[in-house]
């Protein structure tokens, strides 16, 4: 009988530790984007949700209006003109590293990955891949990566400003 | 041995939950969701944006401001009454104007100087916001307050011994709006127009109230149908109250506006309470403001 109590305790151990699955997250992500064409477009969203977990998924969830320009009539533009944000009030990304086996969240190191999934933005879901970093250092992910949105790809009717954005991704997650 | 066999028992379903735990994998797909749904209910209680395209809707102001470091350069033109027929082409080949410069200097301040053709004026006003309409359950309407002054610059008869101060008009305004949804907007302006002298007016006071009576329709993203009109307590004689009708075009920077309207003047006293045509007499005229922001301040 003491044997069956030990074996089952030792169970309930291990499974605690085989379960633990790691998930790191972050609410200070931070997104920048520019026009290649017209200097005084640019903005920054300093207040980025993402998680991203060893199992390979990553996230990301930015409030449009948390994007924030030089210029309040560019804002107020850009939120009721271009990206609607009252009916679409988000962008989100979810999306799986498809060369998981290249990281190795448990090691410090930078590595080269390459993130697969569904960017959501004006109301439009588009499957995109882009290539992008993962660093870890001290045990905690850095994920940095760089791509570029077209705006015809989303629906969004800004022709007269942008046909493009250079976006940039940089998260430190805990 | 019953109550150890009761103690077995517990271990075992932990550990079977335990395990069962163990073969759900975090999905942070569903996690996002879930998070999302539950931030969209603290959603909210942001101001109200774009209640009208610009700061003024024809030739009244609107509840809206400049943002801070921005100038707006604006042009009004007004051409001839339509009925002036078709030797002077329907009034297009003379026209009244305002060349203007507003200043936004704080998110609730703003400052603006002008000129109009019309007696030669020189105008200045202050804006100021009190309240800002916001989502949620935040404030209901946006209210802001104008304070305007106007000088007459044109030569007057010498005997009529005109001063300085005679030459000068008063205006405060209460702008009060509320955007009742995504496309229609309405504002309420009650409005105090000082004169300090009458000169070859005859009727009315020296000290006028009215009231403004504003709305927009949006029918497209960027294009609004508006209206304005200004109900005064007493008029001048010869005076109607002001009507206009008008597109506003909305371009990013630009902003094009598109009336039909009675009034002439295009600065507060001048278009409410002197405003000579009649719509009944076909003396409406053709007009157009443009304005055109330019990012003047801190280069961060």
């Amino acid at each position: 009988m003491k044997f069956v109590f030990v074996f089952l305790i030792g169970i309930l151990f291990l499974g605690t530790q085989a379960e633990a699955q790691k998930v790191f997250g972050t609410r200070n992500g931070k997104i920048t984007f520019a026009s290649p064409t017209d200097d005084d477009v640019k903005s920054t969203n300093n207040e980025v949700a993402s998680r991203i977990a060893d199992n390979g998924q990553i996230t990301f969830s930015a409030l449009i209006k948390g994007f924030k320009f030089k210029y309040a009539e560019m804002q107020e533009h850009f939120n009721d003109q271009y990206l609607e944000s009252n009916k679409f009030p988000r962008a989100d990304f979810k999306g799986t590293i498809v060369n998981l086996k290249e990281v190795n969240f448990g090691k410090d190191g930078s590595y080269k990955v390459s993130v697969k999934g569904d960017l959501t933005l004006h109301g439009v879901t588009k499957n995109i891949t882009v290539a992008g970093m993962i660093e870890i250092k001290g045990g905690k992910p850095l994920a940095n990566c760089k791509f570029v949105i077209r705006m015809k790809d989303f629906n969004v009717d800004a022709s007269s400003v942008t046909e493009t954005v250079n976006a940039e991704v940089s998260c430190q997650y805990q | 041995m019953i109550i150890f066999t009761k103690r077995l028992l517990a271990i075992v379903c932990l550990s079977l939950t335990l395990v069962t735990a163990r073969a759900q994998q975090v999905d942070l797909f569903k996690m996002q969701d879930s998070t999302n749904a539950a931030d969209n209910k603290t959603l909210g209680n942001e101001p109200v944006i774009n209640t009208f395209y610009s700061t003024r809707l024809v030739n009244s102001h609107t509840v809206e401001m400049l943002g801070p470091g921005s100038m707006d350069f604006r042009i009004n033109h007004r051409f001839s009454p339509l009925n002036m027929g078709l030797y002077d082409m329907f009034g297009l080949d003379y026209a009244s104007m305002r060349m203007g410069f507003d200043f936004g200097l704080s998110k609730n301040l703003m400052v603006g100087i002008g000129r109009s053709t019309i007696y030669k004026e020189l105008d200045g006003f202050i804006k100021y916001r009190v309240m800002h309409q916001s989502t949620g359950t935040g404030a209901p309407l946006s209210i802001t307050l104008l304070g305007a002054m106007a000088y007459r610059s044109i030569d007057m008869d010498p005997t009529l011994k005109v001063t300085g101060s005679d030459r000068t008009y008063y205006t405060a305004q209460v702008l009060i709006a509320r955007k009742l949804n995504a496309n229609t907007s309405l504002q309420l302006s009650p409005t105090y127009t000082r004169y300090n002298r009458l000169i070859y007016l005859t009727g009315g006071a020296k000290d006028l109230f009215s009231v403004g009576f504003l709305a927009r329709q949006k029918i497209s993203k960027r294009v609004s149908i508006n209206l304005e009109y200004f109900a005064s307590t007493k008029s001048f004689n010869g005076t109607y109250d002001p009507l206009s009708v008008g597109v506003d075009i909305n371009t990013g920077g630009h902003v094009f506006q598109l009336h039909f309207t009675n009034a002439t003047g295009m600065n507060e006293h001048s278009f409410i309470h002197e405003t000579t045509g009649s719509w009944g007499k076909g003396d409406i005229r053709w007009g157009f403001n443009i304005s055109r922001i330019f990012h003047i301040g801190r280069k961060k």
